[in-house]
């Protein structure tokens, strides 16, 4: 074998190699376990479905919205189809639909781009309808402690995110691209935010009393989120906090409360990155950017040892678990709590603060 | 004979409906109705496992039409447990309407054990894998000699339409003379949500496969099959299918059909 031609075939093994090596590396970073797990066992499940079945169907129209916009996202920013997008979502949830829906068939871009992330939502999910059944079950069942049960079980997954109080409105609130899905489709932002309203105000109706009560509650607070759907509520400056919708709920459970603000802070966050293409031009700098944000939302990065300091709500750096006041309350109009609307005070005076420095583009 | 080339893909239909894990979708607010098990509906499997602690049950009857030989019914019941994330376990076994009929990896009545795990999740580039692994045990009248087989599942998807492909590696003990001691088959095929976004609870299903005849030097069996799950409630999938072999020895069957039930707790 000429010198030539050895020079040549190690030129091209090491070509090879470092071809190879770069492959590996791009997939290792997409490389990610399914991980699907079993929501909590107990005699209160599916008790929504049973006892307030047009809740239920309610909150599985919500399941839509979340994942159609994502899907949405990923293929246009152009605002018509954006527009359309959330046109589509209230036609889903006016179909009151009986089974939930399938995100993953409804986003199947979105779980490839960041499965991580979808597993958090579901799982947070899964808590939140845990807690709705667990509150429309039987009075006689001891609910702190099942709420304990159900609360430990959720926490203990890898995939939880946390229960510790995070600064919302302000570190969280104050990345580069924050506020961009909410400048660009104000209308589908403030939607998000309507549902999100009644997630958490559903929980102080529910502690009003049985089953029977919440009958009667429910159809109330969800004749108001209608009016949010029909004319969402694009004077609120940040969404609702639950301690702001559900302040019974928020100070008897305040642990599941900061999840739900959490969960529902991670998918503002998430919408904006989907929104800007000029920071995140390419599927991989999405996922990496949404990793980069999940990680500071899991709570296994909060307990033992927080390693996520820079974005705890002030006040609570040591490890408090009350709902989220850490840095006031947000500027602008704020949503009514349940207790506002089921006594007929649907709405609160705009509270105002400057505009937080790090955030507005 | 231990394993007749005649009922090929009658007998994979059959079997295929004890030996099932489970598939894609989120964390378990619902049955996983996109779920493709062996048999439920079609032979194509996805790689995922049912979710951790989940327990599904399966069951459902199946029509295998012989050519030269008389018809064949089949009913299939599987238990399967989520026994750790992306594990899954599962027994099941088949009944035939004639008890001394051979079919899938066995007889009438025989058990199957079996397990799935899932390596990873499919994401934008990389494709999701699983394997599985099962035996049979020869509790059904006149049965003998303890099959194992080994199998892998690849998926990677294109928008919502799901491309899937599967082999798997037969070992048959207690053969008779003439007959392999070995089996190999595949299958290739698409599911597709139909309806989709706005509708999630049916999935269409189709493959086509190819298989080595139980005896050496007979014709492959190739064939076709389509079917569908729909979710009828939150935990309640129903599902059905029908296919032919189109090509393989003389007693291949013309038509295959089946339906079944899918229910998770």
């Amino acid at each position: 074998m000429s010198r030539q031609r050895t020079l040549h075939l190690r030129f091209g093994a090491a070509a090879l190699a470092v071809a190879l090596i770069g492959a590996a590396s791009s997939l290792s970073a997409q490389w990610t376990r399914r991980d699907e797990r079993f929501g909590p066992r107990g005699p209160w499940r599916g008790a929504v479905g049973r006892e307030l079945p047009h809740f239920q169907r309610e909150a599985n129209g919500i399941d839509f919205g979340h994942a159609h916009l994502a899907e949405t996202l990923l293929r246009t920013r152009d605002s018509e189809a954006v527009e359309r997008a959330r046109l589509e979502v209230l036609d889903f949830i006016f179909s009151w639909p009986r089974i939930k829906p399938d995100e993953a068939q409804i986003a199947p871009r979105f779980t490839r781009l960041a499965w991580e992330a979808q597993r958090a939502f579901d799982w947070a999910h899964l808590l939140h309808q845990s807690l709705y059944d667990l509150f429309a079950a039987g009075e006689t069942m001891d609910k702190e402690a099942a709420y304990r049960s159900i609360m430990d079980d959720y926490l203990d997954k890898p995939e939880a995110i946390t229960s510790h109080p995070l600064d919302h409105h302000g570190a969280l609130w104050s990345f580069p691209e924050s506020r961009s899905f909410k400048s660009a489709h104000p209308a589908f932002n403030s939607q998000i935010w309507a549902y999100h309203w009644l997630q958490g105000a559903a929980y102080d109706a529910q502690l009003r009393g049985g089953a029977a009560v919440q009958r009667g509650l429910l159809p109330r607070l969800i004749a108001h989120y209608h009016g949010y759907l029909r004319n969402p509520p694009q004077e609120w400056e940040f969404m609702p906090l639950m301690a702001e919708t559900a302040p019974e709920f928020s100070r008897r459970f305040p642990e599941a409360a900061v999840v739900f603000d959490n969960l529902h802070m991670l998918h503002d966050n998430i919408d904006d990155v989907l929104s800007r293409p000029d920071l995140f031009p390419d599927s991989a700098s999405r996922r990496r950017r949404i990793l980069e944000l999940l990680q500071l939302y899991l709570h296994r990065n909060h307990v033992p040892g927080d390693r996520r300091a820079e974005v705890h709500a002030p006040g609570q750096a040591g490890g408090g678990h009350g709902p989220d006041h850490g840095a006031g309350h947000p500027a602008g109009a704020r949503p009514p709590s349940a207790a506002d609307v089921l006594e007929g005070a649907p709405g609160r005076p705009a509270v105002h603060h400057p505009p937080h420095p790090g955030g507005a583009r | 004979m231990r394993r007749p080339a005649r009922l090929g893909a009658a007998a994979l239909l059959a079997t295929a409906l004890v030996t099932a894990p489970a598939g894609p979708a989120g964390l378990a607010l619902a049955l996983d109705h996109g779920n493709l098990d062996e048999g439920r509906p079609v032979r194509l499997e996805d790689p995922y496992a049912i979710a951790s602690g989940e327990i599904a049950l399966e069951a459902g009857p199946a029509f295998l039409a012989r050519r030269g030989e008389g018809d064949l019914g089949a009913m299939a019941i599987a238990v399967q447990y989520g026994l750790l994330p992306n594990l899954q376990a599962e027994l099941g076994s088949t009944f035939l309407s004639d008890p001394g009929a051979e079919a899938g990896e066995g007889r009438s009545g025989d058990v199957r054990l079996g397990a799935l795990y899932n390596l990873n999740q499919e994401t934008r580039l990389v494709p999701a894998l699983g394997f599985r692994a099962g035996m049979t045990y020869p509790s059904g009248p006149g049965s003998r000699g303890l099959d194992v087989r080994l199998k892998t599942m690849v998926a990677k998807s294109a928008g919502r339409l799901g491309v899937h492909l599967n082999a798997a590696w037969e070992r048959l003990d207690g053969t008779a003379r003439g007959e392999r001691d070995t089996r190999r088959e595949a299958a290739i095929g698409v599911a597709w949500p139909a309806g989709a976004p706005r509708h999630t609870r049916t999935l269409l299903v189709g493959d086509l496969f190819v298989e080595q005849s139980a005896a050496r030097g007979a014709r492959r069996v190739t064939g076709v099959e389509a079917g569908f799950r729909h979710q009828l409630a939150r935990r309640l999938v129903i599902d059905g299918a029908v296919g032919r072999e189109l090509r393989g020895p003389d007693d291949r069957l013309s038509l295959f059909a089946s339906t079944g039930v899918s229910l998770s707790f």
